[in-house]
């Protein structure tokens, strides 16, 4: 989509004339016309002298606005597309995966949701350790500069099972898969979710599997609340970019929520109900600090059913 | 001349089948099974979330794309295509395909037990095979019936309505089955987005604001446009929030309230143009009551639009949704 300008080199149907017609109605955009009614456009083509040229025209921005929307797909291959293409990232913690059925899935936007030091973030670098260790690329975006490289270090270590002197190769191979991002706003989160999207798009052979946000609410919190609409716009607008990215090219979304009070001092997932259509899957963490257990609890899943919950160690 | 004017056309018997079979009534499963609703009905699922909106679309979903029966199996399903509009891009398809391979083994073993009863001998294990053969069959059959495509913005919205109808044609010359039901998941989703937009500058004074108000005058002539052409059922979910305040004091205000809570409080955000097309209305919303049930949560749906003075409960489970009595 676009100015239609910028369809005249493209179309020979689409010149001046039609420009100018299209003018008159207000339409300067794809996204103009998108707005307009058709039959009226072609009912006020006809007592133009050059009506049947406008009216391909007209046509012709019908079928290029059929390559404006994602393509219509039936059951089965969406179905396909799933099995083949969109599969479970161990998170390298076994009791989480069993209550995932089998961890992190691709295509998804899993959130995770839970009071300071719950382990939001040692889940995320558990995951992005064990995904960098055996599956390929992670991208790892850090807005509370938590990213700590001992602290993988420590982890790959665990994982592979030997002393932290004697882990180089593989260690090498996990730090070379993890691309971390320091963003401390909103517009920078943007940039860097856009770019990778271009270079997703443009790079054949660039693969991600694992995306991490930690923390997304940290970014998102301060530009809510008051009376103007932009934050939200803009809160939307990264959720939509998260899905399109997580369903386009295969990848594990993960982003981290804090808590807030609500009614009656309960706590409560932080930024509000129109960030919940968000996540496909949302999952609460908590610590028993007493016994050094973390408890995961499904909140929300497409087919899981909520409430189910595990304990897990963190190494 | 005059008496072959009074004559009349057709009997009240013949238009009734001619209707019925040219806009057929549609019994949907629960919760949305207390009205009868047809083709040309907007149907509006209204609830915060969660309040399974989605859920109750996908079993819709099921129900229509099954067939009535097959190799003599009862499946009372409506035979039905589907197109699933997803504007939260949020479905996962493997629920779709759990609760319809679900609701196949039901019927199977149903017609297993019926058959039994009649002293037919049972099947034995080379027609067992062949039976999963047949449901595999049966399955592919189904889900082709499913078509889904998802919409990242307001814009993808309007493109696919604007030419859903070429598609519709297309299918309507390769295959004879003409009703649809038509579902979009969240008509709300992109609210936010475009009340962003209705601030950007607009250069030419001809040129049409892109607000939510001008996306819905657009939207709502498209699916009457699409409604024309091609006889529909449309269902709609629309996420609402409620309002803090008038929830708490209607909480404040005594037992009464737990209609109240219901009905009136939550925010309408959907321009008037949406809010007029929508025929039928129900609410759904989780039930903060847990007594019955420890695990699962309960979900209550009430009509508001033909208002029924009677709610509905009922639970989500694996196979789908549950009424509880």
């Amino acid at each position: 989509m676009g100015a239609l300008k910028s369809l005249k080199e493209e179309y020979a149907i689409i010149d001046a004339n039609f420009l100018q017609f299209c003018a008159s109605h207000g339409i300067f955009s794809v996204e103009d016309f998108l707005v307009h009614d058709v039959y009226t456009l072609v009912a006020s083509t006809e007592q133009l002298s050059n009506s049947y040229r406008l009216k391909q025209g007209i046509n012709q921005l019908l079928s290029i606005i059929e390559t404006c929307h994602q393509p219509w797909m039936n059951g089965l291959m969406l179905l396909e597309d799933r099995k083949q293409n969109k599969r479970c990232l161990s998170t390298g913690c076994e009791s989480f995966d069993m209550l995932l059925r089998g961890g992190l899935h691709e295509g998804h936007v899993t959130e995770l949701v839970g009071p300071s030091s719950s382990g939001k973030t040692q889940v995320c670098f558990q995951a992005a350790s064990n995904v960098a260790m055996k599956l390929g690329s992670v991208v790892f975006i850090d807005s509370g500069n938590s990213f700590s490289p001992t602290r993988i270090q420590q982890i790959v270590a665990y994982i592979s099972g030997s002393a932290e002197n004697k882990i180089n190769g593989i260690l090498q191979q996990a730090m070379r898969n993890i691309d971390c991002h320091a963003v401390f706003d909103i517009y920078a989160l943007l940039n860097v979710l856009h770019q990778l999207k271009l270079k997703l798009k443009s790079q054949t052979g660039y693969q991600v599997r694992l995306i991490i946000v930690d923390s997304i609410s940290s970014l998102i919190a301060p530009i809510l609340g008051g009376s103007n609409a932009q934050g939200h716009a803009l809160m939307v607008s990264v959720g939509y970019l998260l899905k399109e990215l997580a369903d386009r090219h295969n990848i594990a979304l993960v982003v981290t929520n804090h808590m807030v009070g609500g009614e009656g001092g309960t706590l409560k997932p932080a930024l509000g109900e129109s960030w919940k259509n968000v996540p496909h899957v949302r999952l609460q963490l908590s610590q028993d600090h007493a016994r050094n257990i973390y408890a995961v609890q499904i909140l929300r899943h497409p087919y899981m059913a909520s409430g189910r919950n595990a304990n897990f160690m963190i190494p | 001349m005059a008496k072959l004017w009074i004559n009349g056309d057709e009997s009240a018997k013949q238009m009734l089948g001619r209707v019925l079979k040219e806009r057929p009534l549609l019994l949907l499963p629960h919760p949305l099974h207390r009205i009868p609703l047809g083709v040309s009905n907007i149907v509006e699922i209204v609830g915060p979330s969660p309040s399974a909106k989605t859920e109750i679309l996908l079993q819709v979903a099921v129900s229509c794309i099954l067939p009535k029966s097959w190799n003599g199996v009862q499946y009372g399903g409506l035979e039905h295509s589907v197109l699933f509009l997803d504007l939260d891009c949020r479905l996962d398809i493997f629920r779709l395909s759990q609760s319809l391979k679900l609701r196949i083994t039901e019927a199977n073993r149903l017609h297993k037990i019926t058959k039994k009863q009649k002293g037919v001998a049972v099947s034995n294990a080379i027609t067992e095979h062949q039976c999963e053969y047949d449901d595999m069959d049966l399955f592919t059959e189904c889900m082709k019936r499913f078509s889904y495509t998802r919409c990242y913005d307001s814009f993808e919205f309007l493109a696919a309505l604007k030419v859903l109808h070429h598609k519709l044609e297309k299918e309507r010359n390769t295959d004879g089955s003409g009703v649809h039901v038509l579902m979009i998941d969240n008509i709300g989703a992109f609210y936010w987005i475009n009340r962003g937009f209705s601030s950007l500058p607009q250069w030419n004074p001809n040129r049409k604001n892109l607000s939510l108000q001008s996306v819905f005058e657009t939207v709502v002539p498209e699916i009457k446009k699409l409604l024309l052409l091609h006889p529909m059922l449309v269902l709609a979910t629309k996420m609402v929030t409620y309002q803090v305040k008038s929830s708490y004091s209607s909480w404040a205000s005594g037992v009464a309230s737990e209609v109240n809570i219901g009905k009136g409080t939550y925010r309408e955000y959907m321009p008037s143009i949406w809010q007029s097309f929508v025929t039928r209305r129900i609410l759904v919303r989780a039930s903060d009551d847990k007594r019955k049930l420890q695990d699962q949560v309960c979900y209550l749906a009430e009509w508001l639009l033909p208002a029924l003075n009677l709610t509905d409960e009922f639970v989500v489970g694996d196979a789908g949704i549950l009424t509880l009595l």
